[in-house]
């Protein structure tokens, strides 16, 4: 028997959890454009409705307070990242070494609705650049799975 | 960067406009089932329509974006090969095989009384290595090329069609077992303080309670719902899966993906006992025996923490309990309503190897081709 079962499950959770992360902080990058008056007119189309900000605002709290319970806690419980990948992840995730002093204060501005500043995008980024990764490689052993 | 990123999407627009063409050649066999046909169209209308929608938002002209764009186009590519893979190379590939397949599980679902849901499509692009696999989310059971000639490996697609009654009723199978497995975690993990062990033991009980909660659980259920439909078959078959992997020294490995072999042949043997096969048990562990003993695989440290039986045991009866409660019929029952249903078809293959090996190729061969025809 084959892995696929198994496979396509934690899969189809992980590409759930990378397009609400990234439309999230795709969503918070748009805000921050928009505090500059020079984007609006260049980008004609720049906007974000209040339904968008509350959505990624509550997404990004959950995902940013799992992330801090599987560094801090020992977590392996989680709701965003399944559980075959789970011990990867934390291990990619420590190879950030100002992630865990970051953390506090990016679940405060995102829950708090506190102007995002570009050096916590960056650290959004990152955290995308785990999961983008996270889930190709899945991705790639579900295929192998399948042969 | 930004017309090459924006190039990349059409690109991706227009090998899914082609995809769809394809799909509506006359080359499409008429026997394909039409809602599976309909469903894969209709996903890669959905995907055609997402490519549009980002092409049009403006998202892609913003610099900024880029990086987030750029997982978007790999998010994509990946959902279009998924589709490929599983839907489509399924539909472009359906010939004679599937065809005899479709018949063959339609009569399964029959005999088996499982009228909740649809037989699947069963098709025959996997191979030897891959063997059985099923995509729970697209109804698919994939065999390897030509196990339409073979009935020794087909206890396994009672297993596959396990994991598509699994994810419709996994709550009535597995019953409060995720309860039990972790209090069982937490008393290890106190254990562990009180009586000063090893404290990398806390890390090992909770690694082996994600696994349990989130994989084990369902892999054992699928074993057992397989053993319940096609009784002691399904133990010698899996037998046959153990002994490939006493090769690798596996038997008693667990992996984040799979229990161990071992664990999951005592759970199969569990049931058998209470399924009343008390005789074939004897003989099945009997033959176990000699093959632990034979193969001599090393036993991983705490193994006995990792699978207890009371555990194994607990399941098996939650199982059993919930395979009556979706009304499904035992082994003995389809006996008892067909005579000669295609599980006990797959033990007489399994008692005429033991028996008359010489015979069994001839005997397998005129088996497959009575089936074929009462099929007709």
């Amino acid at each position: 028997m084959s892995d696929v079962s198994i496979l396509s499950n934690q899969y189809n959770q992980l590409v759930a959890t990378s397009d609400k992360v990234n439309n999230s902080v795709i969503t918070f990058k748009k805000e921050h454009l928009l505090a500059d008056e020079s984007n609006r007119r260049k980008y004609p189309k720049l906007a974000v409705s209040a339904e968008e900000h509350a959505e990624a605002k509550k997404t990004l709290t959950a995902f940013l307070d799992n992330i801090k319970k599987i560094m801090d806690e020992n977590e392996l419980k989680s709701d965003f990242i399944p559980s075959l990948i789970i011990l990867d992840y934390k291990d990619r995730l420590s190879k950030y070494h100002d992630l865990n002093s970051a953390l506090p204060n990016l679940i405060n501005q995102v829950s708090n609705d506190k102007p995002i500043q570009s050096k916590d995008l960056i650290i959004l980024d990152d955290l995308l650049t785990v999961l983008d990764s996270e889930r190709s490689s899945l991705f790639r052993k579900l295929r192998k799975g399948r042969g | 960067m930004i017309s090459f990123l924006k190039g990349l999407f059409f690109d991706q627009a227009s090998k899914i406009s082609k995809m769809m063409e394809e799909l509506d050649a006359s080359t499409i066999s008429p026997e394909i089932d039409e809602p599976f046909l309909q469903k894969t169209k209709d996903l890669l209308h959905e995907l055609f329509q997402e490519i549009q929608h980002l092409i049009s938002s403006g998202d892609l002209d913003i610099e900024s974006l880029a990086s987030n764009n750029i997982i978007r186009y790999n998010t994509i590519h990946e959902k279009i090969l998924n589709i490929e893979l599983f839907r489509f190379l399924v539909i472009i590939n359906y010939d004679e095989a599937e065809v005899y397949f479709k018949k063959k599980i339609t009569k399964i679902y029959d005999e088996i009384n499982c009228f909740f849901q649809n037989p699947p499509i069963i098709t025959t692009i996997s191979n030897s290595d891959d063997y059985f696999w099923a995509f729970p989310g697209y109804d698919i059971i994939a065999v390897p090329n030509g196990e339409q000639r073979n009935l020794l490996n087909l206890p396994d697609l009672y297993h596959e069609m396990g994991h598509l009654f699994f994810s419709q009723y996994e709550k009535f199978l597995i019953g409060k077992i995720n309860r039990s497995i972790e209090a069982f975690y937490n008393r290890e993990i106190i254990r562990v303080d009180s009586e000063q062990r090893a404290q990398t033991l806390k890390t090992f009980y909770r690694e082996k309670l994600v696994r349990w909660a989130s994989v084990w659980v369902m892999e054992f259920s699928c074993d057992l719902i397989a053993t319940y439909l096609v009784g002691p078959a399904y133990a010698w078959t899996n037998l046959k899966i153990c002994t490939l992997s006493s090769g690798h020294s596996s038997i008693y490995n667990d992996s984040a993906k799979h229990p161990s072999d071992e664990a999951r042949m005592r759970a199969i043997c569990y049931l058998l006992n209470k399924m009343g096969h008390t005789a074939e048990v004897i003989e099945i562990n009997a033959s176990w025996d000699r093959f632990l003993k034979a193969t001599n695989n090393p036993i991983p440290a705490n193994y006995a923490d990792i699978f207890p039986q009371d555990l194994l045991n607990e399941l098996a009866e939650n199982v059993f309990e919930g395979c009556k409660k979706i009304d499904l019929r035992t082994y003995a029952d389809q006996i008892a309503k067909y005579d000669q249903p295609i599980s006990r078809v797959l033990n007489d293959a399994w008692t005429k190897l033991f028996t008359s090996p010489d015979d069994f190729a001839t005997w397998e061969r005129s088996k497959i081709e009575e089936i074929n025809t009462l099929l007709r």
